[in-house]
Parts: C-alpha cells; sequence; structure tokens
C-alpha cells in the first residue's frame, strides 16, 4: 500500500518538558526508541507532541482517522491506563484560557464533529517510569483490544 | 425583596475568568455599601525569584508567569534591559517581535471573544453548549487562536512560554520556507477576521456608557504594540520611564494582588496624593489610537455603525476583534517582507544601570522596570500586569454596572451580571485557577 493510501494516524503526548506534566512526551520518546510506530504499518503515522490540548490538538486532529493521546493522569501509583471518553468527561472544569484541558477540548471537538472515528486516550501516572519496551507492548495490547 | 434581608450567595465557579477570586458584595438600604473584587495573582513572586538572576535568564523566568500572554512579558522585559545595556537590536529584530506580538494578540484576542466572551452575548454557560447551536463560530475562534499559536511557535520554539527570545533578539530565524508558509496561512485567514469584525457587533452587548480614563502605549508610526509612550484621554503624554510618577501600585486589604491608580498630577509618590481608576486594554487602545489602525480595519469598524472613542465598557468585545483583524494584516505585512538572518540577535555587553519596558499586552500596559548590576545580574525588578492596573476599574465598573442593572434584582441574575462585566476585561487574575465566590449582604 502507498503511503498516500493508507490512512492517517496520530500518535501525540500531551504535556510539558516540566515536572510530572513531561510524562506525555517521554512517552513519545520511548515509543520512538523502539520505533513503535513501524510495527504498525497500515497506517501513515505522525508523531508529535503538543504544548496545549486546546485548539492546537483539534486542529492536529484534523484528517485524522486514529489518534492515540497520551496525557498525564494525577493517579498514585499504578502503570499506564486506557480512560474511556466517559469517565474523562465526568471530569470537565469550566472553561478558561488556561485550562482548556484534554477533556474539555475532546468534549469541544466531540460537539464540533473534529474528532477522528478511533480515539484511544491513555493516562500515565505522574512520576510512573517509564520502559520503552514495555510501554510499545503495553500500547500494541490496547491497539488489539481497540480493533477487537 | 426586603432592604434588610441578608442572602449568602456562594457561585462555586466562575468560568471563563483566568483566575481565582471573591466578590464580596454588600447592600443596605438599596445601595451598595461594599464592593470588594478580591483575587490572587502570581507576578509578585517572581520578581523576588528574579534577584540575583543573570539577565540571560529572565525572558525565559518572566516567560512563564503567563500561559496566554507570555510575548508581553518577555518583550518588556528585553526592552528594558537592552535599554541598560544601550543595544540596538536593528529593523530584522524589531519586525520579528512585531510579527511575535501579533501571534500573541491573535490567539488570546481569538481565545477570548469565541470562548470567553461570546457565551455571555448569546446566552450560553459555556463554549461548548454554544458549540451545539454555533459551530461555525466556535471553529472559526479554535482556527484564529491555531494561527496565532502557530506564528508563536515559528519564533518561540513553542506557544507555551516560548523559548526562542534572547536579550538582543532571537536565537534563530525561521527559514523563507516556513515563513512563506504561514504568511499563505495568514492571507487565508484574512476573511475571517474581518467577518469576525461584523459578527462581534451584531451581538446583544449591553447598553452601559460610563466615564474612566483610557490609558495606552502610543507610538508616532504605528498602532503601538512594543514601544511607544503613555498617553491618556484626559491628555497625559510621558515617557515611560515616568510612569510611576503617575500611576501607583497599592495593597488592597481585602486582595493578594495589587491594585493600580492613576494620579493625573503627576504626584503618584506622595502617599497622600489621591488616585483614580484607570482602564487599559483593547477598549482603551482603540479609543486613544483609532486613527492609527491601518485605512482597511477603521473602514472595517465604521461599517458596524458603532462609534469609537466609545464609553460602553462591553464594546470591548468588538475592539478586539478590530485588534485581531490589524494583528493579522500586520502579521501579513511583516511576513511578506521577511528575509532570513544569519544575525538574529545582536550581542549585548552587560553594564548596571535602571531600565524600564512597557508593552501592550493584549490585555493592556505591561510595565517592567528593572536595575541591574555591571554584571547584568537583577538587583531587583518591578512588574506591573495589565490585569493589576484595571483590578479598580473593574470593581467601579461592577459598582455601576449593577446600580444600573437595579439592586432588587435576584441574587442570580446580579450574580450573572456581575461575572459577565468581570469577563469583558478578560482579566489574567491568575494563571491556575478559577472561583468566584459571591457574598451579597442586604
Amino acid at each position: 500500500m502507498s503511503v498516500e493510501a493508507k490512512p492517517k494516524a496520530l500518535l501525540a503526548g500531551i504535556g510539558s518538558p516540566y515536572g510530572g506534566d513531561q510524562i506525555g512526551w517521554h512517552a513519545v520518546d520511548c515509543l520512538k526508541q523502539v520505533a513503535w510506530a513501524q510495527c504498525h504499518p497500515a497506517w501513515q503515522w505522525q508523531i508529535t507532541t503538543l504544548d496545549r490540548p486546546g485548539s492546537t490538538l483539534l486542529d492536529a486532529l484534523q484528517g485524522v482517522a486514529l489518534a492515540i493521546l497520551l496525557d498525564a493522569l494525577q493517579a498514585e501509583g499504578g502503570g499506564p491506563r486506557r480512560l474511556m471518553p466517559d469517565e474523562l468527561l465526568s471530569e470537565l472544569a469550566p472553561i478558561s484560557g488556561h485550562a482548556l484541558g484534554l477533556a474539555e477540548t475532546l468534549q469541544l471537538g466531540h460537539q464540533l464533529d473534529m474528532l477522528p472515528e478511533q480515539l484511544l486516550i491513555v493516562g500515565l501516572p505522574m512520576g510512573m517510569s517509564l520502559d520503552p519496551r514495555a510501554l510499545s507492548d503495553w500500547l500494541d495490547h490496547q491497539l488489539a483490544e481497540f480493533f477487537d | 425583596m426586603s432592604a434588610s434581608r441578608e442572602i449568602d450567595i456562594h457561585v462555586p465557579v466562575l468560568a471563563r475568568v483566568e483566575g481565582e477570586g471573591a466578590l464580596d458584595l454588600q447592600i443596605r438600604d438599596g445601595h451598595i455599601t461594599q464592593l470588594q473584587l478580591r483575587i490572587f495573582e502570581p507576578p509578585r513572586l517572581f520578581e523576588k525569584f528574579l534577584e540575583g538572576r543573570s539577565y540571560s535568564e529572565v525572558t525565559d523566568i518572566v516567560a512563564r508567569i503567563c500561559g496566554i500572554c507570555p510575548v508581553a512579558y518577555q518583550m518588556s522585559a528585553s526592552h528594558a534591559i537592552e535599554s541598560i545595556f544601550q543595544a540596538k537590536p536593528g529593523p530584522w529584530v524589531r519586525a520579528m517581535r512585531r510579527l511575535f506580538y501579533c501571534g500573541e494578540w491573535i490567539e488570546s484576542h481569538a481565545l477570548h471573544i469565541h470562548l470567553l466572551a461570546a457565551p455571555d452575548f448569546l446566552g450560553f454557560n459555556s463554549a461548548i453548549e454554544m458549540a451545539t447551536q454555533y459551530p461555525d463560530e466556535v471553529k472559526r475562534g479554535l482556527r484564529l487562536q491555531a494561527l496565532g499559536n502557530r506564528i508563536l511557535r515559528t519564533l518561540g520554539g513553542r506557544s507555551v512560554h516560548p523559548v526562542g527570545v534572547r536579550i538582543g533578539g532571537f536565537y534563530h530565524a525561521p527559514t523563507q520556507e516556513e515563513m512563506h508558509d504561514l504568511l499563505a496561512a495568514c492571507r487565508a485567514a484574512l476573511p475571517e477576521a474581518e467577518a469576525l469584525v461584523q459578527w462581534v457587533a451584531t451581538l446583544n452587548l449591553p447598553d452601559d456608557d460610563q466615564d474612566f480614563i483610557s490609558v495606552a502605549l502610543r507610538h508616532a508610526d504605528e498602532y503601538a504594540f512594543n514601544e511607544g509612550h503613555l498617553v491618556s484621554s484626559d491628555g497625559l503624554d510621558i515617557g515611560i520611564d515616568r510612569y510611576q510618577d503617575y500611576f501607583r501600585e497599592f495593597h488592597a486589604p481585602h486582595s493578594t494582588a495589587l491594585h493600580a491608580h492613576y494620579y493625573p498630577q503627576g504626584d503618584a509618590r506622595d502617599p497622600e496624593a489621591e488616585g483614580m481608576p484607570y482602564l487599559v486594554g483593547p477598549l482603551a487602545r482603540v479609543n486613544l489610537n483609532l486613527g492609527q489602525l491601518p485605512q482597511a480595519v477603521q473602514d472595517n469598524l465604521a461599517a458596524t455603525g458603532i462609534g469609537f472613542p466609545s464609553r460602553n465598557m462591553f464594546h470591548s468585545a468588538l475592539a478586539r476583534a478590530a485588534e485581531l483583524h490589524y494583528a493579522l494584516l500586520e502579521a501579513i505585512a511583516q511576513l511578506e517582507n521577511y528575509r532570513p538572518s544569519d544575525t538574529p540577535y545582536v550581542e549585548v555587553t552587560p553594564r548596571a544601570g535602571v531600565g524600564y519596558g512597557c508593552t501592550e499586552a493584549p490585555r493592556g500596559i505591561l510595565w517592567h522596570r528593572y536595575e541591574l548590576d555591571a554584571q547584568g545580574a537583577v538587583v531587583n525588578a518591578i512588574i506591573t500586569p495589565p490585569t493589576s492596573q484595571n483590578q479598580a476599574r473593574i470593581e467601579e465598573d461592577l459598582r455601576l454596572s449593577l446600580e444600573k442593572l437595579g439592586l432588587d434584582q435576584p441574587d442570580d441574575v446580579l450574580r450573572l451580571h456581575g461575572e459577565k462585566v468581570i469577563r469583558n476585561y478578560d482579566p489574567c487574575i491568575s494563571c491556575a485557577t478559577h472561583f468566584l465566590r459571591l457574598k451579597v449582604s442586604r
């Protein structure tokens, strides 16, 4: 299949380069290290890090059939977790310029019909240590289950 | 409703305002006897953080004060420090700084108009609700905000707390190709910016004329962003180094954020002198510098049928839209003339001294004063953000607006109108919190 014919997919780490918030970006680096995207050649991958979920994320989601979003999770211990959209939307905060977070952005995207058909949201507890191979295996499993 | 009745209203969440605050409202005999907007703002701590730091760290540190207007903080600091070092960054840096500023105005104004303010005027609780009936308008806001962020990323490396700025200029010059693509995106967005001005004029903006003093930067050759002298609607015209003769920050006991007053006689340093509230931001700028907007923006604004200067604070929304139109035109002009530079900054030589910087953040003038030692380390810093300057004006506006609305209105009507008044200033109350607790005592 030519690159042009493949459906577009987005792998995005959301956060910043500082503190616990950096784990989404770090996860993307780990997956790049183990060439995770090359193991899923059915998709035309765009791999990126985003510093503000709001309009930037919705912009990045345009024209994408599958999106995997990796974001920091405020949780005590544990490993990566697949988050269901409903679960996320129950945590909606009021919109402000500084706090158009992932949940609010996805709700807005839902209202505006701007979300991809396939959306896999991964929460990563802040401060957890990431092993690139283990993360890659876990995400493989999630993706297989997602399309099962 | 009995005038002696005492009612407490707790509004758990004030959405669409940057920051945390509480509004205490006391009504006696049909009059407001106490009105205090208590808010919390962090820049005071940053002034202490800066002490002892090298000049080379300042732009990265002050960028952390705000996620929406970091460029303003970086530009005010750069100008102040470069004035001490007697550095002359030259026309390339000046042009790119204007472009950088355009990005910030576009993203901040697009966000406020579409996601924070418009729901008030269209009768929705949030932009998410508004999106059900106005999807095209919300999408336009998101597109324009994304474009502003893209300009910030191009010069700053990232849109939140950008890192591309250094004293003397920028760390790198974008390629011709990057800027060519950015120019195409800006040109494509221009019809939307023009239409936005007309759309805002159709919103149900309350009619509420008030007397207030407008204060803004003015520049002889352009609509002022990042350079100029300070002017006011009552005839003030001073260099930015004289700011503290005419304006004084003070601590209001009910708020951790400083307030500021204007002293028209120039006696702000006299503790006995009495000052007054004043307005900074889009409405103040358009009121004072309307003639310096490009003709296309003036014509677009005139076509709305709403005249400027305006004394209606709710016309801030329209002023903001006109400024977005202007910022896009200015970005296009800078991009059309763009040529990459091998020297995107000038080297500077540290020296001791005191310097001032004042630029127009999206919400109004942002004034900085730095004292540096011979090595260029910060001895002390004063940062006066626009929301601190507007805070006394917001309280004054709340008092006038609520009295005009009628203090016998139900509490929830008073609360909603109070929130609307506050939101109209696009206050950046703090960078992290969102709560207003309103207590009405009758």
